[in-house]
């Protein structure tokens, strides 16, 4: 009985897993897809590897930072937190609004804190707050970066197309392959995060040496939620984003997945944090940010690039609403949802 | 071991042969309208069998492009303009072909004081299609220079129609000592040789657009 409980309540961090590798997932190699480079069954293959490794080995900075805003302590309250910021990026994609997993958790377990009477580390708080305005700015400064080291290579070397082409496809494999290490690391906090409290896994020890934590258990659970969703959901998303949405040449795509998986990579990198905070030199907070909205800086970066040219001001007007409303719905639907399931399942959600 | 055939290679080599083919074709109509002005018949048959062998290579290689093309899917971005641009030049022999298969069937009588103006012609539509095959090599490799070509095909076309109205209206000179039907036949081939700078201008339009699409 206990086992299916568990099941239950992981239900709805597994159901953000799949969400997560059905719609963030598809903009590592929807234009790749797209455009015919790569197979949607070699990017759905590669996705999903890659995925699985970056949230079980470098998954649990960002789980942290969520843990520092709030340690939710019983099963059934870390149930009611995911599934209500599922439920809101469910509710706000359907009205077409602007939505993160990143923001829709953090407001989330904000309502759990106000839920449970404890105060949020308001510290914290605005770490998180202020990186979700650096990610599409420090997106863009990626992209622009990225955009003229590959330009001045093109325009300064005789490459004939064909190889070229070759040469662009080795590249969205390689950066897509980053992309998605980087997406497990940095975005496995939004989909097992809120569970590690209440982790029902045990650490396992392989050969007396090599020890597989209980977290990590939960994260591979997570990735392969993940990957599902990769195979299942995303081959429609990754044509519609190769297609549609976002008409990017295969090379400015590679720019776009790189400066997207670099800016999801520095906010979740333990080593990199690590590294610069022993040189006294100012690190970036370990905070599961919007894979989108880098995504949207990045474009907005390689056109900044070409000379400010076809620049959808209203993009960035959308992405400063979602900062404030994804939180403050997810965290009324927390709420609501912490009072059911005390109130009426009489479940404890609060340890 | 077929299946370790570097086929991105296969391709680069069949477009660059396939280019040649295009150059010499574009050459041979030169050097055998040349020959048919001086008069020199043996050497103008030469060409005309040269022309039609290498308007068949050029096919083959066209064949050949589209086989890897499709076959390996190697560039599928790019392959719809690659195939659209080398069918677009597949012309280019085609018309010096017909050419010169024409001087040889209808004999067209060339005037002393029309020669001059035919080998001019023939020169400058050469030399807008050698200077469009350059910027398709160029598009291939760097093609952030390939603009410069580009204008050079369209300064060799515009030369080209300068040259044929000119020769217009001398054919249609009443002191021309010709018949109206053999000035319409001189007219007619003024047409064919001034249509390989056309073609030439065509397919450098399109290339411009190519152009701007890889540029990033």
């Amino acid at each position: 009985m206990e086992i299916l409980a568990t099941v239950i309540f992981l239900s709805a961090g597994l159901f953000m897993g799949w969400s997560l590798g059905g719609n963030d997932a598809a903009n590592i190699f929807g234009t790749a897809v797209g455009t015919r480079m790569i197979s949607f069954r070699t990017a759905a293959i590669i996705t999903s590897v890659f995925v699985i490794i970056g949230a079980v080995v470098g998954g649990s900075g960002t789980s942290d930072t969520l843990g520092e805003l709030g340690a939710i302590n019983k099963m059934a309250g870390a149930f009611a937190v995911s599934a209500s910021a599922a439920f809101t990026v469910m509710m706000m994609s359907k009205r077409g609004l602007p939505v993160s997993t990143s923001q829709a958790i953090v407001g989330a377990i904000i309502g759990w804190n106000i839920f449970a009477g404890f105060q949020t580390d308001t510290s914290v708080a605005v770490d998180i707050a202020q990186t979700w305005v650096f990610t599409p700015i420090l997106a863009a400064i990626f992209a622009i970066i990225i955009y003229w080291i590959v330009k001045y290579f093109i325009e300064h070397t005789k490459i004939h197309v064909v190889k070229m082409d070759k040469y662009t496809r080795y590249g969205l494999i390689i950066a897509g392959a980053f992309g998605a290490y980087s997406l497990g690391a940095n975005n496995i906090a939004n989909v097992m995060g809120v569970f590690i409290n209440v982790s029902p896994f045990n650490d396992i020890v392989i050969a007396n040496t090599i020890t597989f934590t209980g977290v990590q258990q939960l994260f591979l659970l997570g990735g392969i939620a993940i990957a599902v969703g990769v195979f299942t959901y995303s081959k429609k998303v990754m044509t519609t984003v190769g297609n549609s949405v976002f008409k990017l040449s295969p090379i400015t795509a590679f720019v776009v997945v790189l400066a997207t998986a670099l800016v999801l990579f520095v906010f979740s990198s333990e080593g990199l944090y690590n590294f610069l905070t022993s040189n006294n030199l100012p690190a970036f907070p370990l905070v599961p940010v919007s894979q989108s909205q880098a995504v949207i800086g990045a474009i907005m970066g390689i056109g900044l690039a070409k000379g400010g040219r076809n620049i959808d001001l209203s993009q960035i007007g959308k992405i400063g609403f979602g900062w404030i409303l994804t939180p403050l719905i997810s965290m009324l639907i927390s709420i609501v949802a912490l009072n059911i399931l005390q109130n009426v399942f009489l479940q404890s959600v609060v340890g | 071991m077929r299946i370790f055939k570097d086929h991105n290679k296969e391709l680069e080599m069949e477009m660059d042969l396939y280019l040649n083919a295009l150059q010499k074709g574009s050459n041979t109509l030169l050097e055998g309208v040349k020959a048919y002005l001086r008069g020199e018949t043996e050497k103008f048959n030469e060409r005309i069998k040269l022309i039609t062998e290498q308007e068949k290579e050029a096919d083959e290689h066209l064949v050949n492009i589209k086989y890897v093309l499709f076959r390996y899917n190697l560039v599928p971005d790019l392959s719809a303009d690659i195939l659209e641009l080398m069918d677009a030049m597949d012309d280019i022999n085609d018309i010096a072909k017909e050419t010169l298969l024409d001087f040889q069937v209808i004999k067209p009588k060339i005037v002393p004081s029309l020669i001059d103006d035919f080998g001019h012609i023939t020169k400058k539509s050469n030399k807008a299609v050698e200077a469009l095959i350059k910027g398709v090599r160029i598009y291939l490799t760097e093609f952030s220079t390939v603009e410069d070509y580009i204008t050079k095909t369209n300064l060799f076309e515009s030369d080209v129609d300068t040259l044929q109205h000119n020769l217009k209206i001398k054919i249609f000179d009443e002191e021309l000592e010709c018949t109206l039907g053999e000035k319409l036949v001189l007219n007619k081939f003024a047409d064919k040789i001034a249509g390989l700078s056309d073609i030439a201008e065509m397919v450098a339009s399109k290339l411009s657009v190519f152009r701007f699409k890889r540029s990033i």
